[in-house]
Order: C-alpha cells, then structure tokens, then sequence
C-alpha cells in the first residue's frame, strides 16, 4: 500500500479533476470542429470552390428552379438549385420532404466528392409553405433580390 | 366581453403581485406577523385571478369568438373541442397564459399546502416574495407584448384554422406537463434566493427543496419524453430525437434539475454541498427560462417556434437577463456565507454523486456548445454554420459510456467512506455476467457488433447492478417493514436507474439494430421487411371531416402468408390552414415497431414509401416512464423534522 501524505492528497485533489475537465474539453472541441456543416448559397460555392477540401460536408439553400426537376429513377432526382446569380445541379436519392416543390427554398445537405454535382443526402423544407431559411433571406437580402425574396414568400 | 374580462383579471394579478411584495417585504422589515400573511393570501388570490384569466380564454376557443385575434388566428369552427381546447396553449400568446396560471397555482401550493418541517414560515414568505417579483415581470410581458386578448375588427366570420400537426392529443398535453416542471424550477430558484438573501443558514436547504426538484424533475422528465414520442409518431420521420434547438433548451433545465436531485441528497443528510445546491438550484429555473422563452424570442431558428416578433424577443431577452443577473450578483456576493466542513472520502456515496454532477454539467456544456455556438459564430464572424445530430451523438457517446458504468454502483457504495472490497464483492458476479454476455454478443452479432454488444452490455450492467441494490434494501424483511415507506422511497431512485437502463438499451438498439428500406411499389406488390412481409393491396382518396386523405392500405403478413395487421399510411391536406401532414402506419410490438410512410407518386399506380423497422424502440418511452415514476416515488418518505430553529407559527 502506497502512503499518500495529506499534501499530496490535495495535489492530487486539484489535478486530477483538473486533468479530467481539460481532457473532456479536447475531446468535445474536436468533435465541434469536425461536425460543423457550413451554410453557403450557390453564389458562395462557386466563388470558393476551390478552397473546399474536398468531401466537406455543406448545407447549402437556394430555390428549386422551375421545370429543372428530372427523376432519374423512382427514388433518384436531379434538380438545379439557384439564388437567382448562380446555379448548381443537385442530385439526391431518397425520399422528398411533402413540401418539395419546384420554386421553393430548401436546404440540401451534402457533399461534392469530386464532381461539380453536389450529392445532397438531406433535402430540408419546411413545415410551412412561406418558409425562406432565415440564413437565406439575409443572403438575398445581401444581393438585392428583394423581389425575388417575396416571391420565394409566396410560392 | 368574456375576453375582457380574462385581459381585466390578468391586470388586477399583476396589481396583487405588486402589492404582495410590497406589504410582505414591509411586514419582514418592520417584523409584523399579519402584514407577512397578505403573502400567502395574495397567493391564493392570484391564483384564481389567472386560472380565472386562462378559463376565459379556453371559454373563447370553445365558442369560437373569432373576434379575438388569438382564437382567430389558431382556431377554427370544425375543429374537434379537444383541439379547440388545446389550441388555447399551442400559440406564443395563450401558452405564456398557461405558463402563467401554472406559476397562480404553483404559489398558492407553496402558500396554503408546504409544512412547517418542510419549508418553515419566514422561508415561504421570503420565497413568496421572490416568486411574485418573477410573475408581476411575466405578466407584464404578456400584458405588454403578447396580449391573448387582443381584438380585431370588423369581425371574421371564419378562424385560420390550427396547424394540424399539432392536432394531436400527445401534443394536448405534452405543453402542460413540460411547463408545469419548468415553472417548478422556479421554486427551488426563489428559495435558494431567499436562503442567501436573509442568511437563513441555519436552515436544511436540501430539505426545503427535495420535494419540489423531485416534481420539477418528475414533469419535465414525462414532458420531454411524451414530447419526443409526438415528434416520432406524428412527424413522419422516424426518429425519436432530432437535436433541434427547442429539445435541447429542454434538455438543458433537465440536465441541471437531474444534478440537482442527486445533490439535494447530500444538502439534505450531511448539511453539505450547500453552496454547490443553491448555485444549481438557481442555474435550474435560469435555463427553463432559457427553454420557455429564448425559443419562442426566434433567435434561434428551429421547427418549433412560434414567433419572430423583434420587440418581443428583446423585451423577454432583457427580463430574463435582468433575472439571471441580478439572481447570479446574489449568489456570487453572498456564496461565501455557506461554507460546508463536512468532509467524506472519494469512494463514497457523496463522492459518486459529485462524479455524477461532473457528467451533467459535461452534458450541459455539449448542448449549450452546440446550440449556441452556430448563434455565436454567425455575430461575431458571419459565418453561417449549423451543428446538428452528428456532433451531439459523438460528443456524448465517450462520457455516456462511464457514466453508465459508473451509475449502478453509486447506490451501493455508503455514505461518507465506502470499502473497495466490499463493493467489488458485492458486483464481481455481475462483472462476470456481463464480460460473459458481451463475447457471447460480439461473435454472435453480424452487423455493428461492437456498438450493439456494448451497449446491451451496459443497460445489463446497470440494470443487474440496480437489482443487487434492490436486493439489499428489500431484505431482510422485517427491516424493510419496519419502515416501509422510507425503504420505498429509496427503492425510487433504484427503480430510476432501471429506467435508465432500459432507455439505454432502447436507444441502442434503435440506432444500430433498425432496418430502413425506401421503395417503389404498385398495388399488390410486396416488399420483405424484418421477418414479415408487407403487402401493398390499394390506394384510395377519401375526404374526412376537415381533410382531404389519400391513403395506401398494407397487410404485413408472417412468413406462412398468415393476415396479422392491415396497416393504412396516408398524407393529409388539410382544409384550414393549406397543410399536408404524412401520417404514419403502425404496428407496435414489444419487440419493435412496422412504421410505413407514404411519399410522392412516381408513375402511375406508383408511390415511394418508406419502410422502417425500429427495433426495441418502445424500450425509450417505457424506460423514460419508469425513471420519473422511480423519481416520484423517492416523495413517499414520511416528513421528519431537522431544522434547528424555525418559528412556531
């Protein structure tokens, strides 16, 4: 048995919880940093696209442009995300969310691998049909799509 | 005139709480024993003044006044009555009401219904005080900003209609029961104020507010848990928890509240702890404050809010930040008054309840990081970012593990100093049990071995430890009857962790043991699914009540072509307001849940569906039942006497 005087048990006292804060705040920061999904508008993506390594996982929001919906197989679809500036084509294999519709704002989640098609694996709409993503109204505030904005508001 | 008369009652509450606090105060300064009772009296009174308030509004639903803005815009005449009366809470407005007659009645219980042994008179009259100060700055912000009697003029002759996804009767009742333990978070809050504020050391803290964390906790666990069974059945989307900013601001009074029952244990027996207590005891009722209202001020963006009205959300933003400092300057000016000497080994029960603090406030910080830090970056840096399921699930998973392996022995270890080997003795069969089990797992399991025999492992473990300590309570016999109630009690917290056990396993067995298949199916074309077969027979549109319905009927048959359910999913369009919900087909059984969605049509005769088979997924509402049922048992102690000088009164 190991005699542990009553300093060192004080030491130890302090350290090791000390020790154990500091470990579980590595363990959850990194966790932070390797799951933060980025929201980007198509306009953002192509200005930075290469900057992106490759097989980062983004969000990006826009508006189903009209008449660009192609159904590859029953459960596959192509679609052309734009904020009015620029464009990206989508693709996803799934199931759509009730409210998908062509000229509304969705979000889709996913990654570009290596190809100039983005692998959406989430499409977000939401419950209400005059949803605009609150990040995608500023975006479209910022470039002065105002117009646009009030019609994406409704439908 | 019944609305007015609602608006005029929540205005005289308002003038009562004022006057409460007022002439209470006055009555402790000056010593007066009957200026003191005008605060349990006003309590009362309140009481009725705001259920008076909140009966008027319900009585507006019932009889559709559309000229009242609130019922015009959430009600609708073909609605059933329950919906109407539950429509009454499911808007900004007419739930702050709830919220509020809550508080009435939670005040007049502290008022009229705590003993003397339990919350001694100068303590109630102090704590009063503090909660009419909350309820006058409440009221004023729905008097001020979200009136639930507004009119409209020229009347309409028709309501918008409620959002039918919240046409649920799980979603009736999941509000109330969720503010009823956020409210009661307020309690422990006020008398942990009144505590440092009037240096009532002398006084068992822990005993003043045992009872009322043991509710709070009670209700906030049953509302969380009914919360995320609507979201499962209802939403369509086959998940139990979707780490959406509204749960998590009610997980995170949750959190603190289940640190909290742990800590009161020791505030309560060894008249230590105290400072840590009243620091969680505040931290409480500041977080569901947190989860009442900085969901609903749309700063955060997230399915469930309801409003995005800027000057409502800085005026509840600067209630509740004048609440939170000024009840954190309290506690850091006066923390030093409560100085605890008791002292106690690490390996004890006081010792593991320290650890099992340590873990909740961890989870705390992972919610609080991950909710609040998409909010931050975007001020600070204008980067738009989310962080949604995956950053949660694999923050929490390396300390959920431990803390699960730590949790069964903290019931056997005793207070102050605990022997290693006797508590090693105590569980080395159940060491053994479980190593076995877990092999036996890893080779038979084909598909994700390592989480699924890790975590059926651990709810074993920490179900089969609860049990030895079960054992130990129960026998001998004659002990356990010689004091039943006081036995029971502590067999509460026992059957809790069972319940935790089981939610675990439920939760494991869900995430990595479901099956998920989307497919495209014409009528009278079958698909397997996890030892049955589901069968597509037909399609057909119908139009029911306030609705239009297409529904795809199924029979999922047994493997000899045996009928043993005929299941119907279907999507909704609702009347009023344009809405289509999915509903989801079913077939429960203790083993798991069929669940069926039905999606877009593809071709002719054609629809996507969704097949889910989630395995042991009931385990999670039944394990979340049994913990606040374990919880609330831990009540049926018989009242005992400890405090060193309360007044006789």
């Amino acid at each position: 048995m190991i005699q542990i005087t009553q300093k060192q048990k004080k030491v130890l006292f302090l350290f090791v919880p000390l020790f154990l804060i500091a470990g579980s705040l590595y363990i959850i920061l990194s966790t932070l940093q390797n799951n933060i999904v980025y929201f980007k508008t198509p306009t953002e993506i192509l200005d930075e696209f290469t900057t992106y390594p490759k097989n980062t996982r983004l969000r990006i929001g826009g508006l189903v442009k009209k008449n660009t919906l192609q159904r590859e197989s029953n459960t596959q679809i192509n679609f052309i995300l734009t904020d009015f500036k620029n464009s990206l084509s989508i693709t996803y294999k799934g199931i759509l969310p009730d409210l998908f519709r062509q000229g509304q704002c969705v979000i889709v989640e996913g990654m570009f691998y290596e190809t100039t098609t983005f692998y959406a694996e989430r499409i977000l709409a939401k419950h209400d049909e005059n949803y605009v993503p609150r990040e995608l109204q500023e975006s479209l505030k910022e470039q002065n799509q105002i117009q646009y904005y009030a019609n994406c508001q409704t439908g | 005139m019944i609305a007015e008369l609602g608006h005029f009652s929540l205005i005289l509450s308002f003038i009562c709480c004022i006057l409460a606090v007022c002439i209470a105060q006055i009555g402790l300064i000056y010593g007066h024993p009957h200026l003191q009772t005008i605060a349990p009296r006003i309590s009362l009174i309140n009481c009725f003044l705001l259920l008076f308030s909140f009966a008027c509004l319900i009585y507006s639903y019932i009889s559709s006044d559309f000229s009242v803005i609130n019922v015009w815009q959430n009600s609708h005449d073909t609605k059933p009555l329950m919906y109407k009366i539950s429509g009454a809470w499911s808007n900004h407005e007419g739930s702050l009401l709830l919220w509020l007659s809550i508080f009435g009645v939670i005040n007049y219980l502290i008022g009229y219904h705590t003993s003397q042994s339990h919350l001694p008179y100068t303590i109630k009259i102090q704590t009063l005080i503090i909660q009419h100060i909350l309820m006058g700055g409440f009221i004023i912000f729905v008097l001020l900003t979200s009136n639930p009697f507004g009119r409209i003029l020229p009347v309409p002759l028709e309501g918008r209609g409620l959002n039918p996804i919240l046409q649920d009767p799980a979603l009736a009742i999941h509000p109330p029961l969720l503010y009823i333990g956020y409210v009661l978070t307020s309690v422990n809050f006020s008398i942990a104020l009144s505590y440092l504020l009037w240096n009532n050391t002398n006084i068992n803290l822990g005993l003043c507010i045992r009872n009322w964390t043991i509710c709070a906790w009670f209700f906030l666990t049953l509302g969380i848990s009914m919360g995320s069974w609507w979201a499962y059945y209802e939403l369509g989307w086959g998940g139990f928890w979707f780490w959406d900013p509204v749960e998590n601001a009610s997980l995170m009074p949750w959190l603190v509240m289940t640190a909290l029952l742990h800590s009161v244990m020791v505030a309560e027996k060894r008249d230590t702890l105290k400072a840590w207590t009243t620091t969680l005891s505040i931290l409480g009722f500041l977080l569901s404050l947190l989860g009442t209202f900085l969901v609903r001020s749309g700063i955060l963006t997230s399915v469930h809010a309801f409003s995005v009205d800027p000057e409502r959300g800085i005026f509840i933003l600067a209630l509740i930040s004048f609440y939170s400092l000024a009840a954190l300057l309290i506690l850091s000016l006066r923390i030093h008054t409560l100085k605890s000497v008791y002292i106690f080994s690490p390996l004890s029960k006081e010792g593991a309840i320290i650890i099992n603090n340590y873990f909740m406030l961890l989870f705390l910080s992972i919610i609080t990081l991950g909710t609040l830090y998409p909010l931050f970056a975007e001020v600070f840096s204008g980067i738009r970012i989310s962080v949604g399921a995956p950053f949660f699930n694999l923050a929490f998973i390396p300390f959920v593990i431990p803390l699960l392996i730590l949790m069964p022995l903290a019931p056997l270890l005793n207070w102050r100093k605990a022997n290693f080997h006797i508590l090693l003795q105590k569980v080395i069969f159940l060491i053994a049990a479980c190593l076995f089990v877990f092999l036996l797992l890893i080779i038979f399991t084909q598909a994700n071995a390592i989480p699924i025999s890790l975590g059926l492992t651990l709810g074993l473990w920490l179900i089969g430890g609860s049990l030895i300590a079960i054992k130990k309570k129960i026998f001998p016999l004659q002990k356990f009857f010689l004091n039943p109630w006081q036995h029971l009690s502590q067999l509460g917290g026992i059957i809790a962790h069972i319940g935790v056990g089981i939610l675990s396993i439920g939760i494991v067995c869900t995430s990595f043991m479901s099956q998920e298949k989307i497919v495209t199916l014409t009528p009278n074309s079958s698909v397997p699914l996890s030892g049955y077969t589901v069968q597509f027979k037909t399609m057909k549109n119908q139009k029911i009540a306030n609705y239009l319905e297409e529904a795809a009927f199924f029979n999922i048959l047994d493997d000899q072509n045996n009928v043993i359910a005929e299941l119907m999913a279907s999507k909704r369009l609702y009347d009023k307001p344009k809405i289509i919900t999915t509903e989801a087909a079913f077939m429960t059984s203790f083993w798991g849940n069929y669940y069926i969605t039905l999606h877009e049509k593809v071709a002719d005769n054609a629809y996507n569906f969704r097949l889910y088979y989630h395995a042991f997924v009931n385990f999670i509402w039944l394990g979340s039942v049994i913990m606040a049922c374990g919880g609330i048992m831990t009540l049926l102690r018989r009242k005992k006497h400890v405090h060193t000088n309360a007044p006789n009164i």
